[in-house]
Order: structure tokens, then sequence, then C-alpha cells
């Protein structure tokens, strides 16, 4: 069942377009991961999703509510992250979060465990009295994201949560994303780091330009563009251009590079593209000419590759 | 404190009283205020008694007393009525615009706070503050009282016309904010629709009074007598009326009526050809507008933050 639901979106600034007719669903309980480059109308997309910014055109439902026509019901189904953190100046984390349970018309009486449980799933218990402006940025994305959850919502928006954050900050926080899916929560979460979304995410949308150039299972989206990989093999010492040769000829192998490795051995990388069983078939060609193989790796694309490919213009 | 509690009064009340800043700025408050009672009771007291005149310095004081406890509550209360119509608006003007500079009003309004407890809870969290200071002048204000010369019924009225104006003002400044996305805008959006409204509107009856007794005898004159009156009088309400919606004009205008023995809220003034009409107090009338404008204001604060930004 789709929770979330954009039908022909578009948004104009004047004669510009930040988001060109985009339509695409995404199902309860779903990592989904948006990527694009910078300007490419992500935010747009999101400030739309969260009743912050009018649609020049489409439709979007969260929930089965209209962004437009129900706000009200949108916002008590949905958490927003954005991608700044606001900070209210001499309050402290507790009173922070206080602040956001009224904004939610949280029982007073609820409110001290739920902070207290907050505050422990995002790793901040011992930050309960600090104020908010002495955290670090890792600590104050930590905060926004309990902020988010204070009302339970079913639907999560983050935009480039893991901006700005260092290597250990980033791991933590993509754990607690996992953590948050585990608890059965819709996270529609954009970011121009692939990294963060190819480890997580299990369905992606790729934007360029206001336009949705892709969209679906991470899985999917690699089938689409032919199973393309790459084959990376170790030869030994004079034996580099008896294996060139054979793979140039062999079926499915495109562009070959070879380079020299230590010891005298060469690696060769060749564009190959084709599913597992021709994959066996070159390697057994390669070891019945007598090709001293010291290693050999079928790789697939990584999200990068994808979505490089699919940015590159041609393929809209 | 529940969940009905407006957790918007709650966390500006909890930010502007942490610290030293509000007890520091209420110290030097009183310590204004007490200076200028302090400065009205030597000037009334020379000036009725004269410093070098020969006088009974006890029947003096007794005699001189109620004028004493007049001019400390006029001036206390002039000084409270500048402040707040000059405070107000300033807090105001920050409380939105403020939220978008700091960045938290995107992830304010994507809560299901209604935009019309949002508006009264920044208009409350300034109001409360505002009345602390009306409250903490309460006792130089009361002085008056010891002094004579001020009935219980004039601080009720200018306790309900300080409190008024904190929050006409306090509105203006607030609706100006919704519409701006700097603080610095929006107090100098307020300031320059305030400050006319504050210190012009006197000036611009007063002025277009001084043609309104040549224009009725001319017209008496020329036409007939009737004709001028009826215009003399229309003049008479019209001046009024724009003078009661001015806090300085409109409190002065009360002192006046009441010092000349009419009541707090009605009186009759005595205009052209020896006619006196009847007239509401000017505080009255201060008072609805400042209800008038503070709903209108709240209103369109209210629709401001409830349209979905198309930019």
């Amino acid at each position: 069942m789709s929770i979330i639901q954009i039908k022909n979106l578009s948004k104009n600034f004047g004669r510009r377009t930040a988001v060109n007719d985009i339509s695409f669903d995404i199902e309860a309980g779903s990592l989904f991961g948006f990527i694009g480059p910078n300007g490419a109308g992500k935010t747009t997309t999101i400030r739309v999703l969260t009743t912050l910014l009018k649609p020049s055109a489409g439709q979007v439902l969260v929930d089965g509510h209209s962004v437009v026509k129900q706000p009200r019901e949108v916002r008590k189904v949905m958490g927003y992250m954005p991608d700044f953190f606001g900070v209210y100046n001499d309050m402290t984390v507790w009173e922070y979060l206080d602040f956001f349970c009224g904004c939610y018309e949280i029982e007073f009486n609820q409110r001290k465990s739920l902070i207290s449980d907050l505050l422990e799933l995002v790793d901040l218990s011992k930050r309960h009295d600090d104020y908010v402006d002495s955290l670090s940025r890792g600590m104050k994305q930590r905060l926004s994201l309990a902020r988010s959850l204070v009302h339970d919502p079913k639907v999560l928006v983050l935009d480039e949560p893991a901006s700005g954050l260092d290597p250990r900050a980033r791991v933590e926080f993509r754990e607690l994303l996992v953590e948050l899916r585990r608890l059965n929560k819709t996270i529609f979460f954009s970011s121009h780091i692939l990294s963060d979304i190819a480890e997580i995410c299990n369905q992606v949308g790729i934007v360029e330009q206001g336009n949705l150039i892709s969209v679906g299972h991470i899985d999917t989206l690699k089938r689409q563009l032919r199973e393309t990989h790459h084959i990376r093999l170790r030869v030994m010492g004079d034996t580099v251009e008896r294996a060139k040769s054979i793979l140039a000829t062999s079926q499915g192998v495109g562009e070959v590079e070879a380079d020299p490795a230590s010891d005298g051995d060469w690696d060769i990388i060749a564009e190959f593209s084709g599913d597992k069983p021709a994959v066996t078939t070159l390697l057994k060609q390669l070891v019945l000419a007598d090709v001293p193989i010291l290693s050999f790796a079928a790789e697939t694309d990584s999200l990068e590759d994808v979505f490089m490919k699919l940015t590159e213009g041609g393929i809209l | 404190m529940t969940s009905h509690t407006n957790p918007i009064i709650v966390n500006e009340m909890r930010t502007r009283m942490r610290g030293c800043r509000a007890y520091v700025l209420l110290t030097l408050y009183l310590a204004l205020i007490s200076c200028i009672t302090a400065t009205m009771y030597v000037t009334i007291y020379d000036t009725s008694t004269g410093l070098y005149g020969d006088y009974d310095i006890t029947t003096a004081n007794v005699r001189d007393a109620p004028d004493i406890g007049k001019a400390i509550f006029i001036s206390t209360t002039i000084l409270l009525l500048f402040l707040i119509t000059h405070i107000a608006p300033a807090f105001t003007a920050a409380s939105i615009s403020g939220e978008r500079e700091k960045q938290t009003y995107d992830i304010l309004i994507t809560t299901p706070l209604l935009a019309r407890r949002i508006v009264w809870g920044k208009l409350g969290a300034v109001f409360l503050f505002l009345f602390l200071l009306i409250l903490t002048s309460l006792p130089v204000q009361s002085l008056a009282f010891l002094f004579g010369g001020v009935a219980f019924t004039e601080l009720i009225i200018a306790t309900l016309v300080l409190a008024m104006s904190a929050l006409a003002f306090g509105s203006v400044g607030l609706y100006i904010s919704s519409l701006n996305r700097t603080t610095m805008v929006s107090i100098l959006f307020t300031y320059s629709v305030i400050l006319p409204f504050v210190y012009g509107l006197p000036f611009i009856v007063f002025w277009l009074g001084t043609f309104t007794l040549p224009v009725v005898a001319l017209i008496g004159s020329v036409y007939s007598e009737l004709a001028s009156m009826i215009i003399g009088i229309v003049m008479a309400y019209l001046a009024g009326f724009l003078l009661s919606l001015n806090p300085f004009s409109s409190g002065l205008l009360t002192i006046i009526a009441a010092t000349n023995g009419n009541g707090y809220f009605f009186f009759t003034e005595q205009v052209f050809y020896n006619i006196s009409i009847p007239m509401v107090s000017p505080w009255i009338i201060y008072v609805f507008f400042c209800v008038f404008i503070v709903i209108v204001m709240a209103q369109l604060t209210i629709r401001q933050l409830n349209q979905i930004s198309n930019f």
C-alpha cells in the first residue's frame, strides 16, 4: 500500500521550472532515497511534501491526505527534519523536546518518559540538561531526528540528514534510520551522498534538473542498465597480450585495459555485459587458453555508477 | 501544565526570563520610574510652596499633597505608556521573522499547532512580559495614593489603557513580522507605521483644528448659522474621535475631562455658539479601538501563517 503518492507534481518559480511533472508512489515501511545533484529539485519536492510549499500543478497525498487541502492532517502523520538545524537560544535539550511535545499536543504526564525514550534512541540521554547550542552538529542532527519523532509519525521526511556530518556520525545516523525502519516507519530521505543511500535504502528515486529520471528498487535500477559489469583479473608475466586477445574476441566484452601491477604481473579490466553463466564461460575460456590467472572478479556497478550513467543526459 | 497550555507562551517565557537579562531590564526600568517619580515630587513641591517664599512647611505639605499625588500618577503612567508603545512592537516585530532567521519557522509550521495558537501565544508572551512591567511599577504608582488626589478608578483605567496598548501595538508588530523574512526589516517597517500614528496623528488633528473655527465662521456668514453649527458639531466629534485613537492624546483628554469635574465615562464639551455636546470619554473609544486593532491584526497574521507559501 502506498503511503506517499506524488502525481504529476510540478513547481515553477516564475519562468524557472524546479520540478517538472514527476510521479511516483512510496510503499509503507520503505526507506526511500531521493538522489540528485544540487539544484535537481529534491528540496522543492520535499517542501511540497511537507506542506511548506504550494505546488504549481499535480497532487501529493500523504497517508491519503492532500498536502494542499488537508495540511494539518498531513502534519499529524509526518515528522520533518530539514537540512538545517534551527536553534532556540537559551534552551536545554529537554526543553527543546518538551516544546515540540506541546506543539504536537502530547499530554504533559506522558512527556517525561517519551523524552527519555527518544533521547535514549538517539543516544543523547547524557545531554538531557545541556543547552542545545552547545551540542556538536552530529548531536544536533540526532536531536532534530528525536524532535521529528515526538508524535510517533508514520512518515519521516529527512532532507539531507547526513550533510556536514563526520564519517563516524554518518554511520551512526544511518544505523538510526535502519533502526527506525525496523520500527515500521516510512522514511523519505534525500541525499547527494550516494553511499548513504546505497547502503540503507530499498527504494530510490533519481532526479536531475527537475525531472524524475528513474524510480524503483536499487536492484531493478541496475538491471535497467543491462547488467553492465567490469571483469577485473590479474595475470602473470608476459601472458597479458594473450589474455587481452581472448577477452577482445569474447562475446559481451567491451573495452579492455591492462596496467602493470607489482612483481611483473598485470591487472586487466574489461567492460562486460552478460549474466552469471557468461562470466563463468569467460573464465573457462581463459583457463583453457593456459592464461595464468592470479585473481578473477566480476564487479557489478555501484549505485554511483548507476547514477552517473543515468545522469549522463542520454537516458531520460 | 496540561497539553492545552500554549507551548509558545511556555517557550517564550522560559527563554525570556532565563538568566539575568530580564531582571537587569526590570531593575533599570524600576530605577528609571523611581527617578522620575522623585523628580516629579521635588519639582511640584518646590513649585507649589516656593523655595524662597515665606511658608509653613507643614501646612504646605498638606495643601499640595493631592497635586503631588496626581503629578506622580500622571508622570509614571505617561512613562509606562511611552515604554509600552515603543517596546511592544519591537518585541513582536522580532517574533515570527525571528523564527525564520533562526530557521525554526519551518519546523514549527510543520507541526499541527494551529496558527491561531501560534499568534495568540506570541502575543500573549509579549503581553505577559509587559504586564509584568506594569505590575512591578504599581507600587511606585501607588505612592500617589499616599498623597491623595488620585481615585482608584483612575488607576484601573490607566492599567486597562496600558494593557490594551501593549496588545494593540504588539499585534501590529506581530502582523508585520509575519510578512517579513528578517527582523531588521520587520522592526523598521513596524516603527514606520507606529511612530507616525503616535506622534503624527495628534499633530495633524490640532493643525486641522486651527482651520476649523474660521471655516465654521465663514460658513455661518455665507450660508446659515444652522449649517455652521452642524458642521462645527461634526468637526468637534471627528476631532474628538481621532484624538481618542491615539494613546497620548486620548490619555491627555481623559485627564482634562476628569480634572474639569466630568465623569470617567461621559462628559460634555462646549463647542461653537456656546453649545455643549455630550461625548464618550476618550479612553473608552481608545480601548475599543485597541480591541478592534488586536482582532484585525491577529486575524491577518493567522491568515498569513495558514497560507502555504508559493515561494
